[in-house]
Parts: C-alpha cells; sequence; structure tokens
C-alpha cells in the first residue's frame, strides 16, 4: 500500500513538473508559433496562391513554381549573385578572420590588442544603412573620395566601383567582408583562447615553431569555431539585402540584385505576393540544405577533440 | 410585492442606462481618420487645418496618422498593405502615382458629385490639379500640394560664366550654357572628381520626355511608348550629356542633387517646389527658376499632385469631404506659400509676396502648370518606376545599348501590364 502510495506520489511530482516545463516554456513556444510557425505555413499556402494583398488569394496550384522554374529568367541571375557573394564572402571572411585572431593572439601587449580588436569589430556595430550609404558616397565613379585618390596619387582614370558590373558585384562583397570580419575574428579568437594550453607546451617541448602551432594544433582544434561561423555566415549572406539595396539598387543590370532582393520587389513593387511566397519557399529549402549538408560534411574536417 | 417592486427596479435600471447610452451616442463625436505624408513644415500646416476643421464642425474629430521620409513608391506600399490588414483611414493622402492603382481596386470612392456642388469654392485651383485625379471621366481626389519641375540654377555661376537669364529656352540653348559653364570652371585636365558640373542625368526619363514632348507611355497610359523613336532621343540627349559632352556625372544611387549644387559643384538641376525647403535649410540662396528648356516645340514640364482620396469604406462622406475641403484651401495655400513646401494652389497665394519673395522667377512654378503634362502614373506605377531606373541606370553605366536598354524596358512594362490586369 505504501509502495503505491509512493508511486502515485513519484507520478504527480512529475506531472507537476511536466505541467510547470510547460508553463515556462509556453511564452517562447506562442512567440515561435505566432511569429515563425504561422507565417511559414501562410507562406507555403499563399505560394499556391494568386495573392495581390487587395484581393483574396486565389488557390493556383504549381502554376507559380512552373513560372519560376521555366519562365522566370531573372531568378537565375539573382540566384547566381546570391551564390557568387555567399561563398566568397564566406571563404575570405573565414580566411582573414583566422589570420587576424592568430594574429591578435599572439599580440602580448593587451592596450594594443583591444584597439585592433575594437578596430575591426568596429564596422559590425554600425548599421548596414549607414555603412552602405556612407561607401557609396565614397566610391561614387564621378564625385567620390575613392576615385580622387586614384587620380591624384596614381593618375587612373575614373572606376565604377558600383556602376560597373563586375566591379560592382566585388565592391559589394568587399564590403561585406570588412563588416562582417571583426565579428568573426572575435568568435574565433573565443575558440583559440578556449584551447588547453598544454597542446602549445607539449608542442614547443619538441621543437614546433609559431606556423607548425597553428598548423597541427590551433587550426585543427578550432574546427567547431570556425563551422559555426560558416554556417551563421553562410545563412547572413544568403539573406544579403540592405547594402546592396541601398548601394546599387541592384544594378547595373541586375549584377548586384540578390534573392532577397528580388522577392522584395517581387512582394512590394510587382504586388505578387503569390509569386513572392514562392521565391520565398524555394529560397528556404536552399538555405536548409546548405545547413544541413554543412553539418554533414562537417563530420569529415571538424575536430572535436 | 416584492417581486413586483424588484421588476419595476430592474426597468428603471434599464431605462436609466438606455438614456445614458443614448445621449453618449447623440454627444459622440464624428470621428474622420485620416492619413497622411508629411514632412515636419508641412505637419505643422496640416495641424492648422485641422484644427480650423474641427472648428468649422465641432461634431466633427480628426483622429490624423503622419508619417514621413517615404517616397511614393513606399507611400502606396504604405496604404495597401494597411488596406490589406484592415486598419485604413476614412480619408488618406496619396499623389497621382498611387490613384489610379487605388480606383482600380475600389478603394477610393468618387467624390464628382461633392466637388461639382462646391464649384465655386475650388474655382481658383488650376483645372490640371484636378485633371491629374480623373480616372475614367471621374474625379476621385482633392488636390493638396502640387509639384511642377522646373530648372533651378545657380544665379552666382550663371552670372560668372556670362550666361543671359534664361527664359524660353531649347536644349540647344541649354547645352550652350552648360558648355559656357564647364568652359569657366574646368580645365581639360580636371578630373572628374573636382568637376563642376552642369547638371545630372535624370533617375528615371519622365521631365526630359515632357520636354521633348513625350512619354514613356502612350497618351491613356495603357501601353509602352519606351521604344519609340521620340523616346530614344530622349535616352540619347541623357547618355551624351555624360559621354558627349561631359557635362553630366554618372548618376548613382545615392548621387545627392542638392547637396552638389548647394556646394557649388552642379549649376543646374530639374526639381519641384518641393526642393524649395532643402534649399532653405542649407542657406543656400544664389538660386533661381527657369523652364525646363525645351527638346521640341511640344515640349512641356511635367507635373505631379499630391491629394487626399476618400476611402470606400468611409462612413461620413459629407465630414470627410469638408476635412478635404480644408486642406485645399486658401488658409493652407497662403502657409505652402510662406513656408515654400508646396506650389500654392490658389492664385490668390501663388501671387501673394510671400510666395514670389522666394525667388526672382519663382513664378516660373506656376506659370507652367497650366500646360504641363502629367507625370505618367499608371496603375503599375511603383513596377514602372523600377524597370524604369533599371533602365537608366543601364544606359548611364553602359551596361547596356540604349535599343538594348529600352526593349528589355518594353518587355518588363508589358510584363507589368499583364500582372494588373482586370
Amino acid at each position: 500500500m505504501s509502495r503505491q502510495s509512493g508511486r502515485m506520489a513519484g507520478m504527480n511530482s512529475r506531472r507537476k513538473d511536466e505541467i510547470a516545463g510547460w508553463l515556462f516554456t509556453a511564452p517562447a513556444l506562442l512567440m515561435f508559433l505566432i511569429f515563425v510557425l504561422i507565417p511559414t505555413f501562410a507562406m507555403l499556402y499563399l505560394s499556391f496562391t494568386s495573392y495581390k494583398m487587395l484581393t483574396p488569394p486565389t488557390f493556383t496550384g504549381l502554376s507559380n513554381f512552373i513560372r519560376l522554374f521555366t519562365k522566370d529568367s531573372r531568378i537565375l541571375t539573382v540566384s547566381l549573385n546570391t551564390l557568387k557573394i555567399s561563398v566568397i564572402s564566406v571563404v575570405l571572411n573565414v580566411v582573414i578572420g583566422i589570420i587576424l585572431a592568430l594574429l591578435i593572439t599572439n599580440r602580448k601587449n593587451g592596450i594594443y590588442s583591444y584597439i585592433i580588436r575594437l578596430f575591426y569589430f568596429f564596422p559590425n556595430i554600425v548599421a548596414p544603412a549607414f555603412i552602405a550609404i556612407v561607401w557609396a558616397i565614397l566610391l561614387a565613379r564621378d564625385t567620390g573620395v575613392v576615385n580622387y585618390y586614384l587620380h591624384s596619387i596614381f593618375g587612373l582614370q575614373p572606376m565604377g566601383f558600383l556602376t560597373e558590373g563586375g566591379l560592382a558585384l566585388g565592391s559589394v562583397i568587399g564590403i561585406d567582408i570588412w563588416r562582417n570580419m571583426g565579428f568573426i575574428m572575435f568568435i574565433l579568437l573565443a575558440g583559440i583562447r578556449a584551447i588547453d594550453r598544454s597542446y602549445y607546451e607539449a608542442a614547443s617541448l619538441d621543437g614546433a615553431n609559431t606556423f607548425q602551432l597553428a598548423r597541427h594544433i590551433t587550426i585543427p582544434l578550432l574546427t567547431p569555431s570556425i563551422l559555426l561561423v560558416m554556417v551563421i555566415n553562410i545563412i547572413g549572406e544568403l539573406k544579403t539585402f540592405d547594402i546592396p539595396n541601398i548601394m546599387t539598387e541592384g544594378g547595373p543590370n541586375n549584377a548586384t540584385r540578390t534573392v532577397a532582393m528580388y522577392i522584395y520587389d517581387t512582394a512590394f513593387s510587382k504586388m505578387s505576393m503569390g509569386y513572392a511566397c514562392a521565391i520565398s519557399v524555394l529560397f528556404v529549402a536552399v538555405i536548409m540544405v546548405v545547413t544541413i549538408l554543412q553539418f554533414r560534411l562537417s563530420n569529415r574536417w571538424v575536430n572535436y577533440d | 410585492m416584492k417581486k413586483f417592486l424588484s421588476l419595476m427596479l430592474t426597468l428603471a435600471m434599464l431605462l436609466g442606462m438606455m438614456s445614458i447610452s443614448m445621449n453618449a451616442l447623440a454627444e459622440e463625436p464624428i470621428v474622420i481618420k485620416l492619413s497622411m505624408a508629411a514632412s515636419d513644415a508641412e505637419k505643422v500646416s496640416c495641424e492648422s487645418a485641422i484644427a480650423r476643421f474641427e472648428e468649422k464642425y465641432p461634431n466633427c474629430k480628426v483622429d490624423a496618422e503622419f508619417y514621413a521620409g517615404l517616397s511614393w513608391d513606399e507611400i502606396i506600399q504604405k496604404q495597401l498593405t494597411q488596406f490589406a490588414s484592415g486598419t485604413y483611414a476614412d480619408v488618406v493622402y496619396i499623389a497621382i502615382e498611387g490613384t489610379q492603382l487605388m480606383v482600380n481596386y475600389g478603394l477610393f470612392q468618387p467624390i464628382d458629385d461633392l466637388i461639382e456642388a462646391d464649384k465655386d469654392y475650388f474655382s481658383p485651383v488650376p483645372e490640371s490639379a484636378f485633371k491629374a485625379f480623373e480616372v475614367n471621366g471621374k474625379y476621385y481626389e482633392v488636390p493638396f500640394n502640387c509639384n511642377d519641375m522646373c530648372i533651378v540654377y545657380n544665379t552666382k555661376m550663371f552670372q560668372e560664366a556670362g550666361i543671359e537669364t534664361p527664359g524660353q529656352w531649347t536644349v540647344e540653348e541649354y547645352l550652350d550654357a552648360l558648355g559656357k559653364i564647364d568652359a569657366y570652371y574646368n580645365k581639360p585636365d580636371t578630373p572628374n572628381s573636382e568637376k563642376v558640373w552642369g547638371v545630372v542625368t535624370g533617375e528615371t526619363p519622365y521631365m526630359w520626355a515632357a520636354a521633348y514632348g513625350t512619354s514613356v507611355l502612350n497618351d491613356d497610359w495603357t501601353a509602352s511608348n519606351i521604344t519609340s523613336d521620340a523616346m530614344k532621343e530622349v535616352l540619347q540627349f541623357q547618355y551624351d550629356l555624360v559621354y558627349k559632352y561631359g557635362y553630366s556625372p554618372v548618376r548613382e544611387s545615392n548621387t545627392d542633387e542638392v547637396s552638389m549644387f548647394c556646394s557649388n559643384r552642379l549649376a543646374t538641376f530639374i526639381a519641384g517646389p518641393y526642393i524649395l525647403g532643402s534649399l532653405k535649410n542649407n542657406n543656400f540662396t544664389d538660386w533661381d527658376i527657369a523652364i525646363v528648356p525645351r527638346g521640341k516645340e511640344n515640349g512641356s514640364a511635367a507635373y505631379g499632385v499630391g491629394g487626399l482620396g476618400m476611402m470606400t469604406g468611409c462612413q461620413h462622406r459629407q465630414e470627410a469631404f469638408n476635412l478635404m475641403k480644408e486642406f485645399c484651401s486658401i488658409e493652407l495655400s497662403m502657409t505652402q506659400a510662406t513656408e515654400a513646401t508646396s506650389l500654392p494652389l490658389f492664385e490668390e497665394a501663388a501671387n501673394s509676396e510671400a510666395w514670389l519673395a522666394q525667388s526672382p522667377h519663382i513664378n516660373v512654378f506656376y506659370d507652367e502648370l497650366p500646360n504641363a503634362s502629367k507625370l505618367p502614373s499608371p496603375i503599375c506605377y511603383a513596377e514602372l518606376n523600377v524597370i524604369m531606373k533599371n533602365m537608366m541606370t543601364n544606359i548611364v553605366t553602359k551596361a547596356m545599348t540604349i535599343d538594348e536598354a529600352v526593349a528589355l524596358a518594353d518587355q518588363e512594362i508589358a510584363a507589368a501590364y499583364e500582372e494588373f490586369e482586370f
């Protein structure tokens, strides 16, 4: 009898814990439901409709997706632009981030190291819109400061940093790297600081130099942090919108138009909300596949020891 | 007895409550919701218009929402989004750019009968201001502010370069003036970054198209006219300003004509009276107004009008219209003249000392209005604007030839119209 009542008491206590758990997570779940899950399902539903916001959506089956894959010539251009921005930015961000983190880790002078970190991190705390406006003014072909100095120092003719296709995309990528590398450096710096010092001491006793320490100890043990910054960075880059939108408005000739900009234009300039949702569905699917691939492939190169 | 008493008491309470709510209903003011885009200066004059309205009609209250800093595309988007979410106002400020869309979606109701009933009141307002809001023979808005495009020029530069005060000038005479500016201020080896520029090519081709007597769309705005020879001539002129004459820099998304003008780096630019506030804020006084040089004899200025439209769901039609009238009044027009926030719509205000004191030839704005062409504002205006901006960028950055750029724009305009077929 006493064993049974004990079991009952245990069950009551477990149920209370469960209820308490649900109550604690309820606000977060509710927010997730309202701001993520419902909009996601709404997007999925609207992608199968023709919806211009002012009239009720009408179900059109797969027509938006058929148009996306067969008739929309611009989607390929904007996807390629987004891919170029993402791949180049992520690779360079990570490489530069690692180099900066390694260089700063080796600095002994505290104040110097602090100023350098502040210097590199500063662009990350400024709103992208301001960054875009300031750089657009600096890089202007005929009135910009950069072209002024290129002419006065090197005698160069004005360069269309934002008005020539390839250069414009390069400028957008360059500014993006400049903005993000400080943040990546910080995460990698924290990763380096977390590596057990005994590895370095042992390697140093064996006669390893700085380069060998970095090559055989720091970088392999930093791979979990590298994976983290790659995942965060690639998701961010795939959504690139503000900097090219302000600096070039997607031009010239769509050379800097990204998928996110295209979705925005389609939804609000063309008022084709249904079609914009179809592009978004595809876009979300691509981001999911990329992220899953990153994690799957990480088993081959990430060292969790 | 107890039951009877309690029944009587309940009845008395019910009657009391009913009379209170009836009184409350009788005293409840009519609330007119107003959604208005206005700069800080405009907001002051709008608030005084609202105060006048509430004084004239004590049974009405205005629930006004003001916002600023949005382009017309964004204002249209905002209104549409508000409508889609069911939180729309009774009276909405929207310019000619959004009128067709609002009307075709049945969001605005016609107000011909109300305008007709107040014909005398509106008689001092130029007909072209009302005509801007005419769709399929019906009027949908009451004009609030008006902007026709003219050339704003630097008087000091013109004087120094020996250019006479421009009058009815042609494109050739304009090019001649820009040539004199270029020769006076720039040396052959002056780098672009140090040059004094004559003008900046248009972000869109609307203004110069009007000056050449053509348009990017056909007369009734139902199809593209962008591939016509007349339009190609306009675009060639824009291209030549950059590459043949070197009077214009390549326009970029952040090219700021007002800053360039106020720092004496730009001699002329095209703008409407909306720009006067910026010139004032920059304490820049060496400016005057001239007509946009004509490319052809049938050329004209282009103009746009901002107005107040009545939403279809508006419950208090006459009261809402009375409010709209207050925004098109001589009092407000006089404030616009004094504050230089817009072209004053009432002739009396346009001839007032306050307005004429703005610059020696400020009257050009008012004189140009009767013959000006409406800014092409079809139902797909927001998309047309994007297409035109992209086309101009493609041309002035040499990303495409003029023929290629207009062919692409033509296709895109056709697709945009298809999207809005009713």
